[in-house]
């Protein structure tokens, strides 16, 4: 299904999911993270359905607690110790400092899930197609490969079960089946690709003066989108700048900044978290309204 | 399902492996009440820690500077019994954990010169005051050209672990010609 979101000029959503990913990735403040896990869960969960995200979840739940344990086991600076192991200390801040790179991972993962449903192969040849139109190329056709590959990967276990090869009880012979599946699925997608290079030359990709067809316009809501976005993103920088919410692990977990001006960030970011999802549901209102009417 | 077990087994041997290669300790276990007495015939050593350039630095930043002592000494010059084959990192494990002070290092089986590196000493971390700062160590007033695992002490030597913000030029190291 077709969200709603993809009316958007590729400029706005770029500039949305980029300020966004960056606000994110460049501040270490747990309530930051916090915001920004909650609000792209929901709007993955909103733009596909949930019973799909289920594996990924769970995936990323084992994420997060493989980078959790790991970050204790190289960072030992910290005064709340836990225990010592070959002499070095293993403490509580290290791994909450952890669990929080870890939250942050995950959502910048969720957000990238959102980007990549909303953010089609024409965008990306729109945006980048006269700077680098080689690399916007390359861009598209990689993106397009994930869910072709899925999608590939079921037709061959499909076949695959027909013949009889997932019949072993054991869960250890079922992983290496899939491993044999993945063996054959690496061999077809070398084979395509040199039929997609192949195809491409013959259309004529490598002559000169090849122009791509689109229509966007910069509508009126657009450009609100990217004042909101531009204004929350230098508030939020300059507020990092002079030390407003900013958050620090070691030695001791620092007192979660509430001030003005922090509070105002946690604010402007989550308004700038929650307008996708806003507008969504919104326009779902506003459809049901119009099925009302008639 | 033979296969299931055998699985089962490997994972527990790795967990298992896991827990005999490495030491673990309780913060109890690790800090020590009692050192050893010094008797009259008994071999010595001196040991300091001393981070009085790093208040001097204005990098430091506020949260590790309200940690330090104010005069910088973490640890005053003090007399400490030497073992036989004490080196100046034993020496100073003993020291740390006496005092209760927080200590981290790397091991020598991490890097490739096969010896200790001192990392941090009470939250003053390598990298806090400049790029090019951390902790280095003095035997009787001179720099010595091996690793802290590596010296072997004599009696009455005096160990003075010292941080620098300068790759040891603040602290009257010559540079060396190579």
């Amino acid at each position: 299904m077709r969200s709603t979101l993809e009316n958007f000029h590729p400029i706005t959503l770029f500039l949305y999911f980029i300020a966004i990913v960056f606000i994110n990735v460049f501040t270490n403040n747990p309530v930051i993270s916090i915001i920004s896990l909650i609000t792209s869960l929901l709007l993955c969960i909103k733009l596909s359905c949930f019973k799909n995200l289920i594996g990924d979840i769970v995936f990323y739940l084992f994420l997060l607690i493989l980078i959790s344990l790991t970050n204790p086991m190289f960072s030992h600076n910290g005064q709340t110790i836990l225990f010592f192991m070959n002499d070095n200390p293993i403490t509580l801040e290290s791994l909450l400092c952890g669990v929080n790179i870890g939250v942050m991972i995950i959502s910048v993962l969720f957000w990238c899930n959102c980007f990549n449903k909303v953010f089609g192969s024409d965008k990306i040849i729109y945006l980048f197609g006269k700077i680098t139109p080689k690399l916007a190329l390359v861009m598209s056709i990689t993106l397009h490969f994930i869910p072709t590959y899925k999608s590939k990967y079921k037709e061959l276990s499909i076949a695959q079960k027909g013949l009889g090869l997932y019949s072993d009880e054991s869960k250890f012979v079922h992983v290496i089946n899939s491993v044999k599946v993945f063996f054959s699925l690496i061999t077809w997608s070398i084979e395509s690709s040199i039929d997609t290079a192949n195809s491409m030359k013959a259309r004529g990709n490598e002559l000169k003066h090849r122009t791509s067809f689109s229509i966007y316009k910069l509508r009126k809501i657009d450009t609100i989108v990217i004042l909101i976005t531009i204004i929350v993103f230098l508030s939020v920088i300059i507020n990092s700048r002079y030390g407003f919410n900013s958050y620090e692990f070691y030695p001791t977990m620092s007192i979660l900044p509430m001030d003005l001006f922090s509070l105002l960030c946690y604010f402007g970011y989550g308004v700038l978290c929650f307008l996708p999802l806003f507008y969504l549901v919104k326009e779902d209102m506003l459809w049901n309204y119009y099925v009302s009417k008639i | 399902m033979k296969k299931d077990i055998a699985i089962f087994a490997l994972f527990v041997a790795v967990l298992i492996s896991i827990l005999c290669f490495n030491d673990f300790q309780s913060v109890d276990q690790y800090y020590i009440n009692h050192i050893d007495d010094i008797k009259s015939n008994s071999k010595t050593v001196f040991l300091s820690i001393d981070c009085e350039n790093a208040l001097k630095s204005n990098k430091l930043s506020d949260n590790i500077r309200n940690r330090l002592p104010k005069d910088g000494k973490i640890i005053k010059q003090t007399e400490y019994v030497l073992r036989d084959n004490d080196t100046v990192y034993s020496v100073l494990l003993r020291a740390v954990k006496f005092n209760k002070i927080q200590f981290e290092f790397q091991g020598s089986d991490k890097n490739s010169f096969n010896t200790v590196y001192i990392e941090g000493i009470n939250y003053l971390y390598e990298f806090d005051c400049s790029s090019v700062s951390g902790w280095m160590y003095k035997v009787n007033g001179e720099f010595p050209q091996v690793g802290c695992s590596n010296y072997k002490l004599k009696d009455k030597d005096r160990i003075q672990i010292v941080y620098s913000n300068n790759l040891g030029k603040d602290l009257g190291k010559e540079e060396s010609n190579q």
